[in-house]
């Protein structure tokens, strides 16, 4: 049977830097905007829109929840991941992982081929 | 300011259920992030998402319920599969626009409302009706009472004769067979139908109706008259020169004229001698081409004489 994880898999790149920057701890919006910034090196600027589209299914799969931390802004809600969210995660990092292995090994075989 | 105020209708714009949960959350963010990011571009990403909300996401349709008292659990109704107001709107329009192309396309872009077809009855924009041209049954006239129904013949000149005003005027007793006697009566019975007096039947006076036909170019309605005229045998028969009228010197020769349509030689017209070729091949398609009572004489399909 399939492992509930990998029902989600692949995830597309949105969620992906939105789990990883939950994945240490919880954030607002604005921060989950600023650590993915930070976490792709300012390759990746995910407006507020887009990540609340995400983040509002994220919520309905289950994998993000609302944290139960305030501080700052009243208007500010934090968000966590759930068990389910953190497992996808590692799910998806294991997938990309084995992915790149896989990359590596090809490239390595295409060099000796040629040497 | 103005760009604060249009980021919050642009978020007003969005599904309820999206607007209710994270509206004041991206506020906050326009608020704190506007300098840093650029308003215009957080702007560019709401109307984004406005689209992306409305487009792709389903809206669940929460129903409110009382708050729950005590012990007693409340619940709330998702339905995830509810059509969005706005896709009803959509669809509301886009089937205007539709059902507004075919009518255009279906008129040819002239005004739209158009009836094509034929009518037993005198229409405004047809001939109004002579008074003294129509001729009063007599007392003792002799009726025919025409054969029972169940018969696809009947049933077919029934409706045949009442919309073709030749037929009909030609069919003096109404049993929806020109008898010899009136195909020789024929130059009389189809003046009857020349309601202004100019001695020749037009398509109008044979039948032809179309409804909204000031609306339609000229030269498109001369067609339909001219199929009109081609379509039905009699008439088609009559009009020997084939320019969608009846002209004095044909209606003269209208014995002749008709007396060519009588293929079986009986000196009379049947319905199945009379019919359009397309009629007569669906009749005796569905009864076996067997005989029947008005219709009992089948045919070649083809014909001989005429046009």
């Amino acid at each position: 049977m399939r492992e509930p994880a990998a029902a989600f898999l692949p995830l597309n790149p949105a969620t992906l830097h939105i789990l990883l920057a939950l994945a240490g701890e919880d954030l607002h919006g604005y921060a989950i905007m600023q650590q993915i910034f930070k976490q792709s090196e300012g390759r990746y600027k995910l407006g507020p829109g887009t990540l609340y589209d995400n983040l509002q299914r994220l919520l309905q799969q289950s994998l993000v929840q609302e944290s139960s931390r305030t501080g700052g802004d009243s208007r500010r809600r934090y968000y966590r991941l759930t068990a389910l969210g953190r497992g996808v995660l590692a799910a998806e990092i294991s997938r990309l992982e084995s992915m790149i292995r896989e990359a590596k090994l090809h490239l390595q075989t295409a060099r000796s081929g040629k040497a | 300011m103005t760009m604060r105020f249009l980021y919050r209708f642009l978020l007003r714009l969005h599904p309820r259920a999206f607007r209710e949960r994270f509206a004041e959350e991206m506020t906050a963010i326009f608020d704190e992030a506007a300098g840093t990011l650029g308003a215009a571009r957080l702007l560019g990403d709401a109307l984004l998402s406005l689209i992306r909300q409305w487009t792709f996401r389903p809206h669940p349709v929460v129903a409110s319920v009382a708050k729950p008292s005590g012990d007693v659990p409340a619940f709330a109704i998702l339905d995830s599969y509810a059509p969005r107001r706005l896709a009803l709107i959509e669809g509301g329009v886009l089937s205007a626009i539709f059902f507004w192309m075919v009518i255009v396309a279906a008129t040819n872009g002239a005004r739209p409302i158009m009836l094509l077809g034929a009518s037993p009855f005198p229409r405004s924009g047809l001939l109004k009706v002579n008074p003294s041209s129509i001729q009063l049954a007599s007392r003792d006239a002799a009726v025919r009472v025409p054969p029972p129904a169940a018969d696809p013949w009947y049933d077919f000149a029934s409706h045949y004769f009442k919309i073709i005003y030749v037929l009909g005027a030609l069919d003096a007793d109404h049993d929806y067979v020109i008898s010899a006697a009136e195909i020789a009566a024929a130059p009389a019975a189809l003046l009857q139908l020349d309601l202004n007096g100019d001695g020749k039947l037009s398509a109008a006076e044979s039948g032809f109706y179309i409804g909204g036909a000031e609306s339609i170019r000229p030269g498109l309605l001369n067609g339909f008259r001219t199929a009109f005229m081609s379509a039905n045998p009699v008439l088609a028969a009559l009009d020997t020169d084939h320019d969608g009228e009846i002209s004095a010197r044909e209606i003269l020769n209208a014995p002749a004229a008709l007396r060519r349509l009588d293929l079986n030689g009986d000196g009379k017209l049947l319905p199945v001698e009379i019919a359009p070729e397309s009629v007569v091949r669906q009749i005796l398609m569905s009864t076996g081409g067997g005989p029947t009572q008005t219709g009992n004489s089948p045919r070649p399909l083809r014909r001989t004489g005429g046009r």
